[in-house]
């Protein structure tokens, strides 16, 4: 076995790899530890040859990850000051229904939520030992704040967007890796949520020149389903229904949908083939018959036709077009193929809005402070991100009549997002510094009761990505040696002018599609990074959606097609994985995080602490401990280390956060 | 010879036996006469003969999906003789006036127990689109994922074997909606490669059985504080789910899963295709009472040189499913397995300039086999070249109705999505009741 990557590894490891702990804060010297010559070969059991080891790239702590948007330390004060509020309203409610809030969670469990909730995965052993052994005051506002300023929490945040975006990155003809990345940085700059949203609303162009139009491309030629799907996302509320006819129960009427959507009427998603910004005419058969004239064999395909077809794709707007209702329009208030004028669904349009287009129209109503759906669907979204439950769900459908679970609370909420100008992370940051938050979780049967009352944030299944990137935590030092392309790489290998194309550049370029994007592509990221054909980097660096028979699939990651699409419920296949699957084996492989720490452990007891603060996030209990070291002190010891470290990634506990 | 468990008959039948015992084992009777072919009007005091027929007939379900549009031009529905032909030439089958093109000799000679359907057709020309509509019956929304037919039996039915999963999906699982609306554990238990069976249900190889079992009871206690500390519904299904997988992997019942139980011999006459392996682990898994089994063979998308690919292509699928139907019907299993072929849509009658066809969803065909459905039979008809349907047309969700109908689902029933709405499980579909029996 290699040697641990010396103790200054260790250093670098709680820097690095999640730049997450201030490590001043809990800077704690680590005991010399001598390791056993015994301890050698710890995990791997004498059968258990691993499977050909874990790529190189994962081994090593990444030297930079990209900086992040801090929190403002100074405001501190003023935000544990509205947490306070929080929590007066919280208590009253729980009073008001004789109910006692949670004791507060201990260290332990504290720590697991934080790292799990604020940047997607569990800590590593260091970050668990540091944090529970700290004195600091305060401490857990310093994990808070370090943890919003971590790269975990833009790629855990990415997650979070992805699912409610629907964000698919490998549509037909549409390559979307940019947009993907656009949304990342949005979390990492932590731009304002009512600016990045209006910016989506409102982007034009092709996705390499302007990854925003990601966005309004990812529904292209759907220009109806979009503005249902926009309404439903930002604004919390279904009018889908009213495509084709006036809501069932709610109060939208068809002429309202069409009303609305007719904001959006001129906007286009793809260049037809006509299209004027072509000027020679249709290019896809200008350039089959330049490929015809050249051999009569050759044939627009393969990835030569995927990268001609993503550059049809534009968001561009035709302002004179208008929007008609439907032939088959039943309704007395207006006739069929009328022509429909746009209007909002309540409220009017903010001041100075009226020298905007129509499209900027309707961005600048949906997301004005003084639309009450806007900041409330968020506020109502986030609350739920930090303590697992609504206060009115689904979270999407926020109808005048919902049974609301504190109004007084989501009003102050709400009230509270404008205040902050939509500052998502110090809004987050707000919610994490309550003592609701670091009250014990607790459970509730939707089916038995109306509402969770918040005692303490709800204990929950850990999402598929959570999952995964903990995993990782445990066995890999670096999960983002993976990148997909980026939009430089993008727009090498897809842009062309489509005017004056000739086949022998659509043939160069498409060889770099095929490099960049193809097939081969993919076979060389998995000599890469690839551990028994998966890539082992975070879920938000992965392609979206993934395939079905991937491990995130099979816990529960959507398929990005319905908005949130993701499930946290167990399955078969998915129990199966965590036994069997090489996912879950690759920790026993030399070079893992958690073999080189139990490699530096100086006895049984010790390694069966590392165990448990590894996987579980907290000591073993006495009984445990008894289980737990009798299993190590088997006759063939190696295998009884190994034994351990497989049951207790198969608990329950490990996949829930408490 | 007929009935002979696998293994024993050697089934090195020549071709000629091999149609003879499956047509006496389809109709019980050896060659029977062709039927008249079914339409509007032909068959229609079928429908009076009893108040459901075919209802509940079906036990399980072997739904083929040839994915990416198979032609029909080239398979189910050829039109020789007209510029919709293609280079694709023509068999005839059992029955009087019906052609097959030629790569179908077994499925023409088989056709007195299968129902030809030549007026299908859909609403739209998108893969993924109509990939959702012909497994859902609904329109792909943004909003709620529909479940297919295996998840819906699921719910409605009891599993027939409660230690195999009642939905199982063969091939690439890529579009497929899961279980929709309803529990994941619905799901479809997706089998990627058939050859090697169920995923992860081996103990790495370094580990004995006794082994595994110490280190699912060491989990166990390491679970007590936490399953004490928490009284919840999601915790308790995990708790059952883990049994479901515990006792899957000891269950003797796992080798249903396992095709290389079967001899060469068996695994031959299916063709060593990844249809064909397909085809015999469905055989296996409905035998082991799996309710409902997707088999999803392509890529039928033939754009370009068309006739570089289809004939191979038609000719595995001859192969596989001739030997499925051929095999049920030898196991005495075809009275209680529905076996159904279908895609998203169909192909065009014109050859495009790159010798492909195009995406054409007016018209095209499917099949349907076993219990519940009257054989010999050909339903409603595609116009002389192929382009629309010219009589009765059966669009994915009728076709879904009739095998949700032989299932024994109930079709008018409402039930309430999680997000308020009531969804039916085959929307509007009508079941083919001419076809039922």
């Amino acid at each position: 076995m290699k040697r641990p990557p010396s103790p200054y590894a260790l250093t670098l490891l709680l820097m690095g790899i999640s730049a997450v702990v201030p490590t001043a804060a809990f800077a704690q010297r680590e005991p010399k530890r001598e390791p056993k010559r015994e301890s050698k070969q710890v995990v791997t059991s004498q059968n258990f040859k691993g499977y050909g080891g874990l790529p190189g790239p994962v081994k090593s702590v990444p030297a930079k990850l990209p900086e992040v948007a801090p929190v403002d330390a100074s405001r501190a004060t003023e935000c544990r000051q509205t947490a306070e509020k929080i929590d007066a309203l919280v208590e009253a409610r729980l009073a008001e229904l004789q109910q006692a809030p949670n004791p507060l969670a201990d260290d332990y469990t504290f720590v697991r939520r934080a790292f799990l909730d604020m940047s997607g995965a569990i800590p590593n052993l260091m970050q668990t030992n540091a944090y529970a052994s700290s004195r600091q005051g305060r401490k857990e506002e310093l994990l808070v704040d370090g943890l919003l300023g971590s790269y975990g929490y833009v790629s855990h945040s990415y997650n979070y967007w992805a699912s409610i975006l629907r964000l698919n990155d490998r549509q037909e003809h549409l390559p979307a890796t940019s947009y993907r990345d656009w949304v990342k940085e949005q979390m990492r700059i932590n731009r304002s949520y009512q600016s990045w949203v209006y910016e989506m609303l409102t982007a034009e162009g092709k996705l390499w020149d302007n990854p925003a139009a990601g966005y309004t491309l990812r529904d292209a030629g759907m220009p109806l389903v979009h503005v249902d799907n926009t309404v439903r996302v930002f604004l919390g509320t279904q009018i889908g229904c009213a495509q084709c006819h006036d809501h069932p129960f709610d109060d939208w009427t068809q002429k309202n949908f069409y009303e609305l959507a007719a904001f959006t009427s001129g906007v286009n998603t793809r260049d037809g083939e006509s299209s004027p910004a072509f000027g020679n005419g249709d290019p896809i058969e200008r350039l089959k018959r330049e490929g015809k004239q050249i051999d009569p064999d050759k044939r627009l395909e393969g990835s030569m036709d995927q990268m001609l077809q993503a550059n049809l794709f534009r968001v561009s707007v035709d302002a004179h077009r208008q929007l008609k209702l439907p032939e088959d329009y039943a309704y007395s208030d207006a006739k069929p193929n009328d022509v429909v004028v746009p209007q909002v669904l309540w409220g009017g349009l903010p001041a100075g809005a009226a020298k905007l287009s129509r499209r900027e129209q309707f961005a600048a109503w949906l997301t004005s402070s003084d639309n009450p759906l806007f900041a409330k669907t968020i506020a109502n979204r986030l609350w739920k991100r930090a303590m697992g439950v609504g206060l009115i769900e689904p979270v999407d459908d926020l109808r005048a009549d919902s049974p609301c679970q504190n109004p007084e609370l989501l009003e102050f909420l709400t009230q509270e997002m404008i205040r902050l100008k939509f500052d998502q992370k110090e809004f987050l940051r707000t919610l994490y510094y309550t003592k609701t938050y670091r009250r014990a979780c607790g459970d509730f049967d939707p089916s038995l009761q109306e509402f969770y009352n918040f005692p303490g944030p709800r204990l929950r299944r850990m999402t598929a990505e959570q999952i995964w990137d903990s995993i990782l935590t445990i066995a890999i030092y670096n999960p983002f040696s993976y990148e997909l392309p980026n939009n430089q790489q993008l727009r090498e290998a897809v842009k062309v002018d489509m005017a004056t194309v000739t086949w022998a550049q659509a043939e160069k370029i498409a060889s770099t599609y095929d490099k960049t994007l193809g097939p081969m592509a993919r076979l060389k990221i998995m000599f890469g990074s690839g551990y028994r054909q998966q890539i082992l980097a975070r879920s938000s660096e992965l392609p979206s959606p993934l395939p079905p028979e991937h491990f995130l699939r099979k816990f529960g990651q959507g398929d990005r097609e319905s908005i949130e699409g993701d499930s946290t419920e167990p399955t078969v296949p998915q129990i199966l994985t965590m036994f069997n699957g090489p996912f879950t084996h690759m920790m026993l492989e030399d070079g893992s995080v958690i073999h080189d720490n139990l490699s530096r452990s100086r006895d049984a007891r010790d390694a069966l602490n590392v165990m448990f603060l590894s996987i579980l996030n907290r000591p073993p209990t006495g009984r445990d401990r008894e289980v737990g070291l009798s299993e190590m002190g088997r006759e063939d010891a190696v295998m009884g280390y190994g034994n351990v470290v497989w049951a207790l990634i198969n608990t329950r506990e490990f996949l829930f956060i408490q | 010879m007929l009935g002979d468990p696998a293994g024993q008959h050697g089934f090195h039948a020549t071709r000629r036996s091999f149609m003879a015992d499956t047509a006496r084992a389809l109709l019980g009777v050896s060659c029977a006469g062709s039927l008249p072919q079914l339409g509007r009007g032909a068959l229609a005091h079928a429908a009076e003969t009893a108040a459901t027929p075919g209802h509940g007939k079906a036990k399980s379900v072997i739904f083929l999906f040839m994915n990416g549009a198979m032609s029909h031009l080239d398979t189910l529905d050829p039109k020789p003789g007209t510029s919709s032909q293609g280079q694709t030439q023509t068999v005839s089958s059992r029955l009087p006036g019906v052609v097959l093109a030629d790569k179908l000799p077994k499925l023409a000679y088989l056709m007195n127990g299968i129902a030809l359907i030549r007026s299908m057709s859909t609403e739209t020309g998108a893969h993924e689109q109509g990939t959702y509509i012909m497994r859902t019956s609904y329109k792909p929304l943004n909003s709620i994922r529909h479940p297919g037919l295996g998840a819906w039996a699921g719910h409605v039915l009891e599993r027939s074997n409660p230690n195999l999963p009642g939905n199982v999906l063969i091939g690439p699982a890529t579009g497929h909606p899961s279980a929709g609306f309803l529990p994941a554990a619905l799901a479809p238990v997706p089998i990627s490669d058939a050859s090697a069976g169920l995923e992860n249900t081996q103990p790495p190889s370094y580990l004995s059985g006794k082994q595994f079992r110490a280190r699912m009871a060491l989990a166990r206690q390491f679970d007590t504080q936490f399953s004490a500390q928490y009284q919840s519904q999601l915790i308790d299904a995990y708790d059952q789910t883990y049994r479901e997988a515990v006792q899957l992997m000891g269950s003797s019942e796992l080798k249903a899963f396992d095709i290389t139980q079967e001899n060469q011999a068996m695994r031959d006459l299916y063709g060593s295709t990844r249809l064909g392996q397909g085809c015999l682990l469905a055989r296996r898994l409905v035998e082991s009472g799996v309710r409902f089994v997707e088999v999803d063979y392509g890529n039928w998308d033939h754009h370009n040189d068309i006739y570089k690919q289809v004939p191979d292509m038609t000719t595995e699928l001859d192969n596989a499913l001739g030997a499925l139907i051929h095999d049920l019907a030898n196991r005495r299993m075809l009275d209680e397995v529905l076996v159904v072929l279908s895609t998203e849509f169909g192909r065009s009658p014109q050859i495009n300039e790159n010798a492909g066809r195009d995406h054409h969803p007016a018209v095209f065909s499917s099949l349907l086999c076993g219990a519940g459905i009257q054989g010999g039979a050909v339903y409603g008809q595609s116009d002389s070249l192929g382009h629309s349907v010219e009589e009765d047309a059966v669009s994915h969700q009728d076709m879904n109705a009739t095998i949700a109908h032989a299932l024994g689902l109930p079709l008018e029933q409402d039930f309430i999505a999680p997000n308020g709405r009531p969804f039916r499980i085959c929307d509007d579909g009508v079941p083919l009741t001419k076809l039922l029996i």
